[in-house]
């Protein structure tokens, strides 16, 4: 029976690609490329990762994703219109504003993908930032199942389910 | 029994003119004062006159230099058919307007108290209360009826028996089944110039020589059928208002009241007319005169009132007055509920309407044009897009910016750098009070638009640079010395 089902799944899976396309299980996968895990925070330190933003917002190709640009700093012209066409691009000035908008996002909990580019953002002032502030995001991405990914300048978030930095090595770091 | 309106010489009777003045009609989008341009109706007057249509202007002129030429006026045709379908709903409820100067009324469910032929002169005398002149065909079925009204001086009750009604109707022309001018032109070549000379031809030989549009006209000929009429049915409103210049409103509960009430009453009627509501159009007028509109679209159709006053009370909280409300007017407009269905592999929102309170409020936090759906536009200069609403159905077909190669991260504004060149070419770049050594640069590629107009012509060359730390930038130089940083490409 088991075997029977294996089989059916290995068989709809090669058929229909896009239909198995769904996101990675809970326990951190063992890959070179960050993954987006639903109902945790992941954190991409890197200044130079739009690359890897473009990969994430692919990542899911049949679901909708929230990009939160907390400097403005998004450039679609240089984006494939295929993922143009499923995100959701938020133009923020400030970082409370930033937060402020992921917060909202998040209590909704109708997109499964939520980004949020921090990496414009003066290093500083995310340090300041208390640790209640991600504490509640991670709180919120549990709740409504949603995964988060965060980019920033440097090592950041306190409570993240995985840290990549993205440069000058692919491997994860435990956090 | 149906009743049919038929006003003959219809786009003349629209210009209401005396109908002794001889008059021919042209086609407006006939060029002007051209002489052989023809003629495409024209009067009693003018017939007699030995002008028919078809004729050209000159040739019109040439016998009739009193001929008033005039051009078909369609907004007073427009005009004149609504009259018509007015004077219509005062005697029966359905009726059908089938073309220009032709209305049919269904007047089955009519109280049998008068004579049909008591009801086709009331109806005539009310056409003529207008100044217009009609003829009104009854019959059992509408085809029947529209035949028996171009037959009508001016009333025609058209009796039920068949070889009667045959023996009435053959004598008419055949222009009153309206064929294509070709088919017209085709009969006549015949010798057919009457329904009953046209009927007398076998069904199965009209099917092999004229197709199933000649077979159309002979049934029509002979009799026609019991066809169903396309109603035209008052466009219904969902609209409700308050005045309160007595109990001006200063704040936001008594207003929610008041939106609670009248949208249960909106909420109420759509159930009625089994119908959900797409969008609320919200009007508010203040006490100095100004007033506040707006529409807000509802993701997915409802008639769920504490839904719709939920997204009513979202746009509410970031609106200030600029004083007291003394009117308030809510309308809902209607549609029908959606039997489309996703397809099998996309993934729908959860609460559509719960995430379009969430994008009003995302955009009270950001102001107006900061979230949507970006689109590129079709233009080569560096960072020209747009922002569509994401609850509408994305269309991208666009490709990408064939210089942008790289993703790139903007600096908006872009950053003003001072560079060092060395044989034009960029060699160290100062910005952000740091000085970066370029190990390599890539360009320039010129780009430039608008050239056509003085006002809003851009040029630019675009450098792509790389530092000694590995930082990818791009920079932007505007004539004649300005550069910038626009971004960081990664």
């Amino acid at each position: 029976m088991n075997t029977t089902l294996t089989q059916l799944r290995d068989l709809l899976q090669s058929k229909f690609p896009a239909a198995t396309a769904t996101l990675a299980p809970t326990a951190p996968p063992v890959s070179l490329q960050p993954t987006l895990l639903p109902g945790k925070l992941i954190e991409i330190s890197s200044l130079t990762s739009t690359h890897l933003l473009h990969q994430l917002i692919q990542s899911n190709p049949s679901s909708s994703c929230a990009l939160i640009d907390s400097s403005d700093s998004f450039d679609p012209a240089s984006t494939p219109p295929a993922l143009l066409s499923q995100l959701l691009w938020l133009r923020c000035q400030t970082l409370p504003q930033a937060l402020k908008a992921a917060d909202l996002l998040l209590r909704d909990g109708n997109l499964p993908i939520v980004l949020i580019d921090l990496r414009l953002q003066p290093t500083l002032d995310l340090a300041r930032l208390p640790n209640s502030t991600w504490h509640r995001l991670r709180l919120l991405a549990e709740r409504s199942g949603t995964a988060v990914a965060l980019f920033t300048p440097a090592p950041i978030v306190p409570c993240t389910a995985q840290r990549w930095p993205a440069q000058p090595t692919h491997q994860p770091i435990a956090a | 029994m149906y009743a049919a309106w038929h006003l003959p010489h219809f786009p003349l009777q629209a210009l209401h003119l005396p109908p002794q003045q001889a008059i021919a009609l042209l086609d407006p989008l006939a060029p002007t004062h051209q002489p052989d341009a023809r003629l495409i109706l024209v009067s009693h007057a003018a017939q007699q006159l030995g002008i028919h249509p078809g004729t050209t202007v000159s040739q019109a002129l040439a016998r009739c230099p009193e001929l008033h030429l005039l051009y078909r006026d369609e907004t007073a045709e427009h005009t004149l058919q609504t009259t018509l379908l007015t004077c219509a709903e005062t005697f029966t409820p359905d009726y059908e307007s089938t073309q220009p100067g032709l209305i049919l009324l269904d007047l089955r469910h009519l109280p049998h108290s008068t004579s049909w032929q008591d009801l086709a002169w009331q109806m005539h005398h009310l056409l003529s209360s207008h100044q217009l002149v009609s003829h009104i065909g009854l019959a059992e079925n509408p085809d029947l009826a529209t035949l028996a009204a171009h037959l009508a001086t001016p009333i025609l009750l058209l009796p039920s028996d068949p070889t009667a009604q045959r023996h009435l109707l053959g004598q008419l022309h055949l222009t009153a089944l309206q064929p294509t001018p070709h088919l017209l032109q085709l009969l006549h070549l015949w010798g057919l110039t009457t329904l009953a000379q046209f009927t007398a031809i076998p069904r199965t030989d009209i099917a092999r020589r004229l197709g199933t549009e000649g077979l159309r006209l002979w049934d029509l000929a002979h009799g026609g059928s019991q066809r169903l009429l396309k109603l035209v049915r008052p466009k219904t409103t969902f609209q409700e208002e308050v005045e309160l210049h007595e109990n001006p409103i200063e704040t936001l509960p008594p207003l929610i009241h008041h939106l609670d009430l009248l949208l249960a009453r909106l909420s109420h009627q759509l159930a009625t007319a089994w119908l959900l509501a797409s969008s609320l159009h919200l009007t508010l007028q203040f006490a100095d005169r100004t007033a506040h509109q707006r529409t807000l679209h509802i993701a997915e159709p409802t008639r769920d009132s504490p839904t719709l006053l939920r997204l009513l009370h979202s746009h509410l909280e970031t609106l200030s007055a600029p004083a007291p409300i003394i009117h308030l007017s809510l309308s809902l407009t209607p549609t029908r509920p959606t039997a489309s269905q996703a397809t099998l592999f996309d993934t729908a929102l959860r609460d559509p309407n719960r995430f379009a309170e969430t994008l009003s409020a995302l955009t009270a936090l950001l102001g107006p044009n900061r979230l949507g759906r970006p689109c590129p536009q079709p233009s080569h200069r560096p960072d020209s897009f747009q922002l569509t609403p994401f609850l509408e159905k994305s269309h991208l077909t666009l490709p990408t910016s064939p210089h942008a190669h790289r993703p790139l991260q903007r600096y908006r504004p872009p950053k003003p750098a001072q560079v060092r060149t060395h044989q034009n070419r960029p060699v160290q770049l100062h910005f952000d009070h740091h000085n970066h050594h370029l190990i390599s640069t890539h360009g320039p590629w010129h780009l430039s638009g608008h050239w056509w107009d003085t006002q809003h012509t851009w040029s630019c060359q675009i450098w792509h640079t790389l530092t000694t730390q590995g930082t990818r930038y791009q920079l932007h130089l505007t004539p004649p010395q300005q550069w910038h940083v626009i971004g960081i490409q990664a």
